[in-house]
Protein backbone atom coordinates (compact mmCIF):
# COMPACT_ATOMS: atom_id res chain seq x y z
CA UNK A 1 0.00 0.00 0.00
CA UNK A 2 1.09 3.36 -0.98
CA UNK A 3 0.88 6.21 1.42
CA UNK A 4 1.84 10.00 0.92
CA UNK A 5 3.33 12.01 3.55
CA UNK A 6 3.59 15.60 3.45
CA UNK A 7 7.29 17.45 3.72
CA UNK A 8 8.84 20.78 4.14
CA UNK A 9 12.05 21.60 2.91
CA UNK A 10 15.48 23.00 4.14
CA UNK A 11 18.77 23.95 3.02
CA UNK A 12 18.72 25.62 -0.87
CA UNK A 13 14.95 24.67 -1.01
CA UNK A 14 13.75 26.28 2.44
CA UNK A 15 10.45 26.27 2.70
CA UNK A 16 9.33 24.89 -0.18
CA UNK A 17 7.00 22.00 0.63
CA UNK A 18 5.91 18.67 -0.93
CA UNK A 19 5.28 15.21 -1.25
CA UNK A 20 6.99 12.06 0.12
CA UNK A 21 5.54 8.82 -1.44
CA UNK A 22 6.14 6.24 1.12
CA UNK A 23 5.31 1.99 0.35
CA UNK A 24 3.40 0.82 3.80
CA UNK A 25 4.55 -2.78 3.38
CA UNK A 26 7.97 -2.62 3.20
CA UNK A 27 8.62 0.75 5.18
CA UNK A 28 10.49 2.13 2.34
CA UNK A 29 10.44 5.81 0.87
CA UNK A 30 10.03 5.93 -2.69
CA UNK A 31 11.30 9.23 -3.63
CA UNK A 32 10.53 13.15 -2.53
CA UNK A 33 8.64 15.42 -4.49
CA UNK A 34 7.70 19.29 -5.06
CA UNK A 35 4.16 20.35 -4.91
CA UNK A 36 4.23 20.00 -8.99
CA UNK A 37 5.51 16.91 -9.21
CA UNK A 38 9.23 17.36 -10.05
CA UNK A 39 12.14 15.96 -7.95
CA UNK A 40 14.47 17.95 -6.19
CA UNK A 41 18.03 17.35 -7.91
CA UNK A 42 21.32 17.44 -5.98
CA UNK A 43 21.18 17.47 -2.18
CA UNK A 44 18.81 18.28 0.06
CA UNK A 45 16.89 18.18 3.38
CA UNK A 46 12.88 17.75 4.67
CA UNK A 47 10.89 17.29 7.44
CA UNK A 48 7.95 15.25 6.92
CA UNK A 49 4.97 17.59 8.14
CA UNK A 50 2.12 14.90 8.48
CA UNK A 51 1.84 10.95 7.38
CA UNK A 52 -0.89 9.66 5.50
CA UNK A 53 -1.85 12.80 3.47
CA UNK A 54 -3.87 13.10 0.00
CA UNK A 55 -2.10 12.11 -2.65
CA UNK A 56 -1.42 15.12 -4.98
CA UNK A 57 -3.65 14.93 -8.22
CA UNK A 58 -0.35 14.45 -10.81
CA UNK A 59 -0.13 10.92 -8.71
CA UNK B 1 61.46 10.53 21.07
CA UNK B 2 57.89 10.41 20.93
CA UNK B 3 55.77 12.64 23.09
CA UNK B 4 53.77 10.38 25.28
CA UNK B 5 55.30 6.57 25.97
CA UNK B 6 52.10 5.78 27.79
CA UNK B 7 48.99 4.59 26.60
CA UNK B 8 45.85 6.60 27.76
CA UNK B 9 42.45 6.14 29.66
CA UNK B 10 39.43 7.77 30.39
CA UNK B 11 39.60 9.60 33.76
CA UNK B 12 35.43 9.44 33.98
CA UNK B 13 32.67 7.99 31.61
CA UNK B 14 30.78 10.14 29.47
CA UNK B 15 27.44 9.77 28.12
CA UNK B 16 25.38 11.97 25.99
CA UNK B 17 22.47 12.07 23.29
CA UNK B 18 21.43 14.62 20.87
CA UNK B 19 18.03 15.13 22.36
CA UNK B 20 14.87 13.10 23.34
CA UNK B 21 14.33 11.86 19.69
CA UNK B 22 16.15 12.46 16.49
CA UNK B 23 14.16 12.74 13.45
CA UNK B 24 11.90 12.32 11.03
CA UNK B 25 13.92 15.17 9.14
CA UNK B 26 16.28 14.17 6.58
CA UNK B 27 19.36 15.34 4.78
CA UNK B 28 20.45 12.84 1.55
CA UNK B 29 24.07 14.34 1.98
CA UNK B 30 27.15 12.58 2.67
CA UNK B 31 29.72 15.44 2.65
CA UNK B 32 28.35 16.61 6.38
CA UNK B 33 26.30 19.58 5.39
CA UNK B 34 22.60 20.12 5.39
CA UNK B 35 19.87 21.08 8.01
CA UNK B 36 19.28 17.54 9.42
CA UNK B 37 22.95 17.09 10.60
CA UNK B 38 22.29 16.39 14.70
CA UNK B 39 25.14 16.65 17.05
CA UNK B 40 24.87 14.22 19.47
CA UNK B 41 28.07 14.09 21.20
CA UNK B 42 30.79 16.51 22.22
CA UNK B 43 34.36 15.87 23.30
CA UNK B 44 35.88 17.02 26.67
CA UNK B 45 36.31 20.69 25.91
CA UNK B 46 39.98 20.32 27.74
CA UNK B 47 41.13 17.30 27.33
CA UNK B 48 39.09 15.86 24.23
CA UNK B 49 37.90 12.05 24.46
CA UNK B 50 37.30 8.36 23.55
CA UNK B 51 33.86 7.59 22.12
CA UNK B 52 32.94 3.53 21.94
CA UNK B 53 29.71 3.52 20.39
CA UNK B 54 26.90 4.90 18.95
CA UNK B 55 23.31 3.24 20.02
CA UNK B 56 20.06 4.09 17.79
CA UNK B 57 16.74 2.47 19.56
CA UNK B 58 13.54 3.30 18.01
CA UNK B 59 10.96 5.86 19.59
CA UNK B 60 7.41 4.89 17.43
CA UNK B 61 7.68 2.97 14.35
CA UNK B 62 10.40 4.40 12.14
CA UNK B 63 10.83 4.28 8.33
CA UNK B 64 13.46 2.46 6.51
CA UNK B 65 16.27 4.82 6.60
CA UNK B 66 20.11 4.83 6.69
CA UNK B 67 21.94 6.55 9.13
CA UNK B 68 25.20 8.33 9.06
CA UNK B 69 27.72 9.15 11.75
CA UNK B 70 30.03 12.38 11.26
CA UNK B 71 32.61 13.92 13.09
CA UNK B 72 32.60 17.68 13.37
CA UNK B 73 35.32 19.80 13.79
CA UNK B 74 32.77 22.74 15.46
CA UNK B 75 34.11 22.98 19.11
CA UNK B 76 31.56 26.23 19.35
CA UNK B 77 28.28 26.07 19.01
CA UNK B 78 26.54 24.43 16.81
CA UNK B 79 23.47 25.05 14.22
CA UNK B 80 22.67 22.24 11.76
CA UNK B 81 22.58 23.39 8.27
CA UNK B 82 25.13 26.41 9.22
CA UNK B 83 27.71 24.99 11.17
CA UNK B 84 28.47 21.84 9.14
CA UNK B 85 30.42 22.47 6.21
CA UNK B 86 32.29 20.00 4.25
CA UNK B 87 35.66 21.34 5.56
CA UNK B 88 34.21 21.00 8.72
CA UNK B 89 32.31 17.70 8.84
CA UNK B 90 33.14 14.43 7.51
CA UNK B 91 31.26 10.88 7.11
CA UNK B 92 33.11 8.23 8.80
CA UNK B 93 30.04 5.54 9.39
CA UNK B 94 26.71 4.26 8.24
CA UNK B 95 24.32 2.08 9.44
CA UNK B 96 20.86 1.09 8.15
CA UNK B 97 17.83 1.41 10.60
CA UNK B 98 15.05 -0.83 9.05
CA UNK B 99 11.41 -0.31 9.85
CA UNK B 100 10.43 -0.97 13.54
CA UNK B 101 6.37 -1.39 14.43
CA UNK B 102 6.08 -0.13 17.84
CA UNK B 103 4.75 -2.75 20.36
CA UNK B 104 4.47 -3.20 23.79
CA UNK B 105 5.12 -6.96 23.95
CA UNK B 106 8.08 -7.21 21.95
CA UNK B 107 11.40 -5.49 22.18
CA UNK B 108 12.56 -2.90 19.00
CA UNK B 109 15.87 -3.81 17.92
CA UNK B 110 18.51 -1.69 19.16
CA UNK B 111 21.36 -0.99 16.73
CA UNK B 112 25.05 0.04 18.11
CA UNK B 113 27.78 1.36 15.76
CA UNK B 114 31.46 0.75 17.25
CA UNK B 115 33.46 3.59 17.11
CA UNK B 116 36.69 3.25 18.94
CA UNK B 117 37.77 6.69 18.04
CA UNK B 118 39.61 9.10 20.14
CA UNK B 119 38.37 12.70 19.55
CA UNK B 120 40.52 15.63 19.90
CA UNK B 121 39.13 18.72 22.78
CA UNK B 122 35.72 19.87 21.57
CA UNK B 123 35.12 17.94 18.10
CA UNK B 124 31.30 16.15 17.76
CA UNK B 125 29.68 13.43 16.25
CA UNK B 126 27.13 14.03 14.39
CA UNK B 127 23.83 12.17 13.28
CA UNK B 128 21.54 12.45 10.02
CA UNK B 129 19.01 10.33 8.25
CA UNK B 130 19.03 9.29 4.64
CA UNK B 131 14.91 9.73 4.48
CA UNK B 132 12.76 10.43 6.57
CA UNK B 133 12.11 8.28 9.85
CA UNK B 134 8.38 9.19 9.68
CA UNK B 135 5.51 11.64 11.57
CA UNK B 136 6.98 14.06 14.14
CA UNK B 137 8.23 12.41 17.49
CA UNK B 138 8.79 9.24 15.23
CA UNK B 139 12.64 8.12 14.99
CA UNK B 140 15.52 7.25 17.53
CA UNK B 141 16.75 7.95 20.37
CA UNK B 142 20.62 7.94 20.01
CA UNK B 143 23.11 8.02 22.59
CA UNK B 144 26.73 7.86 22.71
CA UNK B 145 28.77 6.05 25.12
CA UNK B 146 32.52 7.16 25.89
CA UNK B 147 35.03 8.62 28.37
CA UNK B 148 36.56 11.92 28.86
CA UNK B 149 40.46 11.78 29.39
Amino acid sequence: MISWWSVVFHDQFEGQTGYLKYDVDSGMSLGVFFEDGTQPSGEYSYTTIETDVLPPEWA
Amino acid sequence: MPANMNPIFSKVGDIQSGGAILGPTATTAQDGTGAGVASVYQADATNGGFVKAIRFQSAGSPATTVARVFISSVTGTFTPGTSNAVTNTWLVAEITLLTTTLSQTAAAPTYELPLNLPLPPGYRICVSFGTSTGAAGTGYVVTVFGGKY
